[in-house]
């Protein structure tokens, strides 16, 4: 681990500019986004309003083209990813393991690079606790799926960088200048933040949910009566993976996937209009069991890490701790 | 790549969003997460809908009729051919034969051009655009009795209020952002909503209004009857207005046990919902279910009364809320796009209209024009005969649209603005390819009359323009000496002879989250909540309403009522819509839903064709067995021109404001195929 | 967990034949022999207009054919296609029906039939491995049964065929009722493996007369139908329970679909 001011993180952006697109927070208006940068002083501390799947399976795109005779497949690159959470990183694994073998998420996984900010605040509406906490660890239970390459810390403005991977160490020691080795008293203050920000973020317990949720539970209804079918938690899930699959005809056949929400009635619908999920509460619960339930056993793991990104991205402030305690109470 | 910070096209919310952009392709849409609307939400038409602007179908080129067909031709023989086929029409017929028809869905600068182009090239007051058909009732009678017709708060009073009381809006449908606020804030919160559909609100809210089509009056009035009865009135408030005693004269007659007759609402909670009104700090909604009726103009003063004399107008999380439909619908209001005033309210014996003439260099009409909803049966009698229509498809959005097309058709001269060819393109003999709301800078009016800057970030396909830059080069081939480089400096025209607007300039608004209406110095901050302190009016005019019931009523031979609205994935006439894929898919065809009552009655099953029949036509579609509909009530959306719920919709009009009764029309269901 | 070497891209092929089987159903042969297993399914690409999945109705090894009816946007172009077009196709994919020897009992309903027919192939080609076979086939009416052409042949090939019609029409001499009526006349044993494909309603009803009769839910195979997109267990629109029905199906046992709440067959 080195130790550096802000120069530290600027100058570990034009690393990896060198060699990469690197998306990362920056300001826009008045607004933190997580976007492509021109310029490695663009990046800022605050967590983006948009969560990082995009770069992995994009809002929309292209699956082929058909044109003078042939079919092209796009073979998309990754980019260099900095500034996601903890949670975000592990919803990015399950993510992986579901669409590992699709050739257009494989090819951009392959070639990305991922800088993980530890949270030495705690979120609004996070709720990691239960779920991995606040840094991406040595013995964090997501790491046998995977590393980010980097990940770094910012305490009293100090930046804190730490290598998880052989690339990761590489990239480390081409910054070996901007930064020093940290002292024992820093990395103890800055546990001490870490276990802090851990307990803070201990907000609703999600180990052994499973059992309790169960087919018939009343929060579905509930909350599904609220829901106004925006697909925003879908949308703004780092670990919701459905799309849909749709043909253009712009002079040349073109495949186009984009994301798609479980909560619409047209997800389920079938060709003769039979909907096995037609009410709104059969939908909700969908999302629910598929992300404590089915998903979990068949994998071992929940599909959500507790990010809270759905929670902020409601517009009717559907609160997923609120389903989760609600399926504990009863 | 690049990422621009704009609003979003469809409804008058106008949340924020950010659009990232790579090779002439919308890559990504965020919502903004500072902007006070939406804080960080969209609804699906916001996520999904925007991607209509990169469609194949596009306009790409000016169309010109020769032999009876639409073929491509130069901006410039088209623009030639345009302006001849108006000239034509005003040489032969005069500046009265000509209508001109704006759109809501275009920016604040291209309306202030087509009324300008309407009033000051072809010397006509024929100007209108599709808040004939939404809020002319709103704007009629709050601005008497108020001194302002539009939104008293702004959107993010929602969460300073203690309560709610929708009447005659599906908010969750039709305004979603503002619809899950109210949500948002249910906990510890009443809402009472009034509708005859069991609706999403309704489903949630404290007090459930079930009143049935058209008597709005009665049920607000008894409300009102209430409020006096039991002493529940704001003195403070009755103070500051004038009329209240012939109001209470009036509402003595309409006691709730008397009103249920009429309305079907038990007494019970219409004393409940008094209460609450007089309580709490209570924001009032109200949209197309209180003015689409013939009685609208007055529907909206017994929404205003009950407001006023329970004190709830002028105060943080207190006020009345027409929601407006359109993105722009509010500015194509102020900037008068109507044929009864001029910009900023200017009444035709306004002496403001002479300034008017003096910026513009020419003598202005001063008689009233013709509105949007009687312009197709004069068109039909001979005396309108050219037509300029931007942005809107009346073919599918006007009542009786079969006379609409028939109209059309009868038309000598007609020249279409639009984006993609439409129902309404059809028959034109000059269409014009504009650019999209991608494509064009400008500003745009929130519903909360907050005027917002809109960016261009694509380039618009082939050779459509900004509709600024149409009707500017429509103007100029009239031999008007119009000089614009720019939206900006049209803008700067509009702060130049619109009070509301004076302090809202371009360079205002390129930073930040817009301004509100009205704002009469660029050092003033603008004016979020109307009415603080003192009404713009001076005093609040309270108006006995006037209620008489529907002409279109059930009947032995007409035993149904059909009221018509909106759905959430669909807007409007489906231009824009069907050519996104989800929002296709969720609601692909037209469909009528029918209580599980009458379905039994008639054999109809969920799924089941039907064919609909008024006095004015017929359609046929698809059944959707459900109770959100009561007994004796049918709904259909209007957006599918293959089954125009408009067909269905007869002349009946509001004598005040000219807007037609499409919420009541009395159908029969003529045959079921399973 | 997702299929090996996912792609995108479909084979293009061309249409060599096109059968209309009623006023709206038509079975197209393509230019493309499928080594499939019977009751897996392909995903069918009109170019420019959309994709959909679409059971096998061929024996394996044969050319591939498809049958559907024109209900939607896809099926309304391919319906539209003549002999000649292009059309694309990925797969197969998902599990088929197991076939492994003693007594069959097929059943299907309406438009469920073209798997099935694909089972009948296979089972007709070792046909020694095999005990009593029996067909149970219902349609709404007798001029909706499919591939009526056949039934002779698969009676000759020592097939019990059983037809039973919602509503009769003129000349209609068998039997008119729901599928389920036809148990009266089962030949196979109840220790039979039990091929079943048609409407949920249908094979809700199959089940349970099944179970009655003492047939044992694991041995009891249905093919399910949900909103299939990509084929391969990742778009999610096809998930039932833990179960994708696109990777996992279509064809499930009756056992496991017992305990799957929203499965329709309960």
């Amino acid at each position: 681990m080195i130790v550096g001011g802000r120069e530290l993180l600027d100058g570990l952006v034009k690393v990896l500019m060198e060699r990469w697109t690197v998306v990362a927070p920056r300001e826009v208006e008045g607004n933190v986004v997580l976007a492509p940068l021109e310029d490695a002083g663009e990046i800022v501390l605050d967590r983006p309003l948009n969560s990082p799947k995009e770069y992995l399976l994009p809002q929309e795109e292209i699956l082929f083209e058909y044109r003078d005779g042939g079919f092209k497949a796009p073979e998309p690159r990754g980019y260099a990813i900095l500034g996601i959470r903890p949670c975000e990183f592990r919803a990015l694994l399950m993510l992986k393991s579901v669409m590992g073998e699709d050739p257009l998420f494989l090819s951009r996984w392959n070639s990305s690079f991922f800088a993980v900010q530890a949270c030495t605040e705690p979120c609004p509406s996070g709720f990691c606790g239960d779920l991995g906490g606040p840094e991406f660890s040595g013995i964090d239970p997501y790491r046998p799926l995977g590393a980010p390459d980097l990940q770094y810390y910012t305490l009293d403005g100090r930046v804190f960088v730490d290598a998880l991977t052989e690339r990761g160490k590489e990239v480390l020691g081409a910054l070996r200048d901007l930064g020093e080795g940290a002292t024992e008293e820093e990395l103890e203050r800055l546990r001490m933040r870490i276990s802090e920000v851990w307990e803070d973020m201990k907000r609703v317990r999600v180990v052994g949910i499973e059992e309790r949720a169960r087919w018939d539970h009343p929060a579905y209804s509930y909350f599904a009566e609220r829901c106004i079918q925006c697909g925003a938690c879908n949308f703004e899930c780092p670990s919701c993976f459905c799309f849909d699959i749709r043909d253009e005809d712009e002079g040349a056949w073109v495949r186009v996937r984009e994301w798609d929400s479980c909560l619409l009635e047209g997800f389920s619908k079938m060709a003769l209009g039979a909907n096995p999920r037609k009410r709104e509460e059969d939908r909700m619960r969908q999302r629910i069991l598929h992300k404590f339930k089915y998903f979990k056993e068949t994998t071992g793991f929940y599909m959500c890490t507790g990010c809270g990104r759905c929670l902020e991205a409601c517009p009717s402030g559907i609160d997923l701790r609120e389903v989760i305690s609600w399926l504990w109470r009863e | 790549m690049k990422l621009v910070r704009t609003v979003c096209p469809y409804c008058g919310v106008g949340c924020g969003m950010i659009v990232k952009v790579r090779d002439e392709r919308i890559i990504s849409v965020y919502p903004e997460r500072s902007h006070p609307s939406n804080a960080g939400t969209l609804c699906i038409k916001g996520w999904k809908g925007v991607r209509y602007v990169g469609h194949p179908d596009r306009l790409k080129k000016p169309l010109i009729r020769k032999g009876g067909r639409l073929v491509e031709a130069s901006w410039g023989e088209a623009l030639r051919t345009a302006a001849q086929g108006l000239g034509n029409a005003l040489r032969e017929w005069g500046p009265e034969s000509i209508m001109v028809v704006g759109s809501a869905k275009c920016t604040n600068e291209a309306n202030f051009l087509i009324q300008k182009f309407a009033r000051a090239v072809i010397g006509t007051n024929n100007v209108d655009h599709c808040a004939r058909l939404c809020h002319a009732p709103t704007v009629k009678a709050m601005f008497r009795m108020l001194g302002s017709g539009a939104m008293t708060n702004p959107i993010s009073d929602i969460d300073l209020a203690e309560a709610y009381f929708v009447i005659g809006s599906n908010t969750t449908e039709q305004h979603p952002i503002i619809g899950a606020r109210i949500i948002r804030n249910l906990d510890g919160k009443e809402l009472i909503v009034a509708d005859p559909r069991k609706i999403r609100l309704a489903r949630l809210a404290d007090v459930h209004l079930r009143h049935r089509p058209g008597s709005d009056i009665p049920l607000l009035n008894s409300i009102a009857h209430v409020v006096v009865e039991e002493g529940l009135v704001d003195w403070e408030y009755v103070g500051r207005s004038e009329g209240f005693e012939k109001l209470r004269r009036e509402l003595e007659r309409w006691d709730p046990g008397r009103t249920q007759g009429i309305t079907g609402v038990p007494p019970r909670l219409v004393e409940e919902a008094a209460e609450i009104v007089a309580e709490k700090r209570t924001m009032f909604f109200f949209a197309m279910g209180i003015t689409q009726h013939e009685t609208g103009t007055q529907n909206v003063a017994a929404v205003v009364n009950l407001a006023v004399i329970t004190g709830n107008v002028g105060k943080p999380g207190a006020g009345i809320n027409p929601l407006r439909g359109q993105n722009n619908v509010q500015g194509a209001t102020d900037l008068a796009v109507v044929p009864e005033i001029y910009p900023g309210y200017a009444t035709l014996d306004d002496p403001r209209i002479g300034e008017f003439e003096e910026v513009w260099g020419t003598s202005l009409p001063r008689e009233m024009g013709v509105m949007l909803s009687e312009a197709f049966e004069r068109a039909k009698q001979g005396e309108i005969r050219a037509m300029y229509i931007m942005g809107e498809n009346p073919a599918v959005s006007d009542p009786n649209s079969n006379l609409v097309r028939m109209a059309l058709e009868d038309l000598e001269f007609l020249i279409v603005q639009d984006i993609f060819p439409t129902e309404t393109s059809e028959y034109a003999d000059v269409v014009l390819p504009a650019a999209s709301w991608a494509e064009e800078d400008g500003t745009i009016t929130s519903t909360d009359r907050r005027v917002q800057r809109v960016r261009a970030f694509i380039n618009p396909p082939g050779e459509a323009m900004p509709d600024w830059w149409i009707i500017t080069q429509l103007a100029r081939t009239m031999g008007a000496d119009w000089e614009y480089n720019g939206p900006w400096d049209v803008l700067s025209e509009i702060n130049r002879l619109v009070p509301q607007y004076r302090g809202i300039t371009w360079e205002r608004l390129e930073g930040g989250h817009g301004i509100h209406w009205p704002c009469p110095s660029v050092d003033h901050p603008g004016t979020p909540r109307l009415h603080e302190g003192r009404f713009v009016r001076g005093k609040a005019l309270l108006i006995p309403p006037r209620w008489k019931p529907p002409s279109a009523w059930r009947d032995e031979e007409y035993p149904l009522i059909m009221t018509t609205g909106r759905t959430y994935f669909h807007w409007h006439t489906r231009t824009m819509t069907r050519r996104v894929a989800v929002l296709q898919r969720e609601v692909p065809e037209p469909y009528v839903e029918v209580s599980p009552e009458d379905a039994g009655t008639y054999g109809i099953r969920d799924g089941s064709r039907v064919v609909l029949e008024s006095r004015h036509g017929r359609i046929e579609v698809r059944a959707r067995v459900s109770d959100i509909v009561p007994r004796g009530v049918v709904f259909v959306p209007f957006h599918f021109a293959e089954a125009a719920a408009n067909a269905l919709v007869g002349e009946e009009k509001d004598p005040e404001s000219g807007i037609p009764a499409y919420k009541v029309v009395a159908v029969r269901i003529g045959g079921v195929a399973p | 967990m997702a299929v090996e070497g996912v792609s995108w891209v479909p084979r293009l092929t061309r249409v060599l034949e096109r059968v209309q089987h009623t006023a709206d159903t038509v079975s197209l042969k393509l230019d493309l022999s499928l080594n499939h297993q019977p009751g897996q399914f392909v995903q069918v690409s009109v170019p420019g207009v959309g994709e959909i999945p679409l059971s096998v109705a061929s024996f394996p090894g044969d050319r591939l054919m498809i049958t559907f009816r024109r209900v939607g946007r896809v099926t309304a172009a391919l319906y539209g296609l003549g002999v000649g077009d292009s059309i694309g196709v990925r797969g197969p994919f998902g599990r088929g029906f197991p076939l492994e020897g003693g007594d069959v009992l097929l059943v299907a309903g309406g438009m469920g039939l073209p798997p099935i027919r694909s089972a009948l192939g296979s089972i007709l080609r070792e046909r020694d491995r095999f005990g009593t076979v029996q067909l149970l086939y219902g349609a709404r009416r007798p001029s909706l049964l499919l591939y009526r052409e056949e039934y002779d042949a698969w009676r000759r090939g020592d097939v019990v065929v059983s037809l039973i019609v919602d509503e009769a029409e003129d000349g209609w001499r068998g039997r008119v009722g729901v599928v389920t009526e036809l148990f009266d006349e089962l030949e196979v044993g109840s220790d039979a493996t039990v091929l079943v494909c048609g409407p949920e309603i249908m094979m809700k009803f199959v089940g349970r007369g099944l179970l009655k009769m003492g047939f044992d839910p694991k041995r009891i195979y249905m093919s399910m139908e949900r909103h299939m997109k990509c084929g391969v267990g990742l778009c999610g629109h096809c998930n039932i329970g833990p179960y994708y029905v696109c990777r996992d199906g279509p064809v499930f046992d009756f056992e496991t679909l017992r305990n799957i709440p929203e499965s329709g067959v309960i």
